[in-house]
């Protein structure tokens, strides 16, 4: 990347200095207060496994966000972009994860909206709006909506359990395992939390190193559902094989596989993604030095 | 890089402005602290209405939803009581505990409901728990009056449950 763009307008404030450091405090916002709470009970280490508002993803996300918001192609920052910087902060003023969350969701898609034609601060915007959409998933909506996507985990780890012997049953989110340890599919477990981190870890990898859209982008989206919601299934399958399996596949143990096989998904769907997107498409037309020469 | 001093000035009034509240809000009072007091308040309720407790029952291997089962003249099987985060995933547990005959109750938001509280009125509450929390400077938004619902499973032969004055919990 050329460092080019990233030099301010010599007669004013750069919209691109303005906007990493602005998103940062947005990001610090919204996820603070959640991370703050687990941190005080598990401890920042444990934190970062078992929570996604802390965990290593969302970070690595942050910054890759805040290195594209860098790179935007540079302007002056105009009436237009101090109205949006006042009215996030006017939100996050409010002192509730959830209006912080907005806050980063409706400014990252100003900041697309109004830089489209920049690749890196579209790439920046998808980063971030993806981050704030993902953590009001799977928080206060998750909790009061997804009763039914925990009950399909339900569903589909009574029938993994009743391969290994029958009796088992279910209903709702709950799994009876007569012979085994039964199980409650909360919020937190559910196949959605990991199945967003996975998303989350892919669009990171593939903004970061093509920031450039693609419409075929997104084909590789039911590759990273498939062998996540497997994965997650057969791990709450074998949390309920015994009460011993539960202490250990629910335990950090259960959640570092967990992770890795997300990152692992992530990182093979990001380089599949990458593969399918020849250097030569990448769109420079606001920088005309980059531009392929006829 | 930031090359201005006055963005960056602003910058860190503003990020002292927005975090300061929160980190303060988050030291009153921990969730954890929020379960355990609602959990003492449910005792010290239904203890003053002639309750006695007889046995705790776990739930979840992780304590996040505490259940006892409560006596007293005119309800000698008990009746049982579960804490639970008001969360729509909680309800089928507290579903599952009950037989054919029992009925469950759920108390939720100062009222007395035959049915889990819907999505919607959950939403409401949520809501209305942040608008506190906006217009009541330096009320935490965990831990007040409401925030668990309770789950109380009755046996048909426990009359004296009709009695409890559950908007009073």
């Amino acid at each position: 990347m050329s460092m080019a763009h990233a030099v301010a307008p010599r007669d004013g404030l750069a919209w691109p200095q303005v906007t990493p450091w602005f998103l940062l405090i947005i990001v610090a916002n919204s996820l603070l207060p959640n991370a703050l709470e687990v941190a005080h009970h598990v401890g920042w280490l444990d934190a970062t496994q078992q929570t996604f508002g802390v965990s290593m993803i969302v970070v690595a996300a942050t910054a890759a966000g805040s290195l594209l918001a860098v790179r935007a192609a540079p302007r002056r920052v105009d009436a237009w972009d101090w109205s949006a910087l006042a009215g996030a902060s006017l939100l996050m003023l409010v002192p509730v994860a959830a209006a912080s969350l907005l806050a980063l969701v409706a400014f990252a898609l100003y900041m697309g909206w109004r830089d489209r034609a920049s690749p890196e601060a579209v790439a920046a915007a998808s980063l971030f709006a993806g981050l704030g959409i993902m953590q009001m998933l799977i928080g206060p909506l998750l909790q009061l909506f997804a009763s039914r996507l925990m009950a399909l985990d339900a569903f589909l780890v009574a029938h993994v359990l009743g391969l290994i012997a029958p009796g088992v049953t279910h209903g709702a989110n709950l799994v009876d395992v007569p012979w085994g340890q039964s199980l409650i599919v909360d919020a937190e477990c559910a196949s959605v939390v990991p199945l967003l981190q996975t998303l989350l870890c892919w669009l990171t990898i593939a903004r970061l190193f093509r920031p450039a859209w693609r419409g075929t982008d997104l084909a590789v989206v039911p590759f990273i559902v498939l062998p996540v919601l497997v994965a997650n299934v057969l791990r709450m399958s074998a949390m309920g094989t015994s009460p011993g399996n539960y202490e250990i596949v629910h335990g950090p143990t259960g959640v570092y596989a967990i992770n890795i096989i997300c990152i692992l998904v992530a990182i093979a769907a990001g380089r599949w993604t990458l593969a399918h997107s020849p250097a030569a498409h990448r769109p420079a037309a606001h920088d005309p030095a980059l531009a392929p020469r006829r | 890089m930031i090359r201005h001093w006055r963005l960056a000035a602003s910058l860190a009034a503003l990020a002292a402005l927005t975090l300061g509240p929160k980190i303060a809000l988050h030291g009153s009072l921990s969730m954890l602290d929020a379960g355990r007091a609602d959990q003492l308040r449910t005792e010290r309720f239904l203890a003053d209405n002639g309750w006695s407790r007889q046995e705790a029952i776990v739930l979840t291997l992780d304590g996040s939803m505490p259940a006892a089962r409560y006596a007293r003249a005119g309800c000698a099987t008990g009746m049982t009581v579960v804490i639970a985060p008001p969360r729509a995933d909680a309800f089928p547990l507290i579903g599952a505990l009950a037989r054919d005959d029992d009925r469950i109750v759920f108390i939720f938001d100062g009222r007395a409901l035959d049915q889990p509280p819907s999505n919607t009125a959950l939403l409401r509450w949520k809501f209305a728990r942040i608008l506190r929390a906006v217009t009541a400077t330096g009320t935490t938004t965990r831990g007040d009056a409401s925030s668990a619902i309770l789950g109380v499973v009755v046996p048909p032969d426990c009359p004296a449950a009709r009695d409890i004055p559950w908007s009073a919990a």
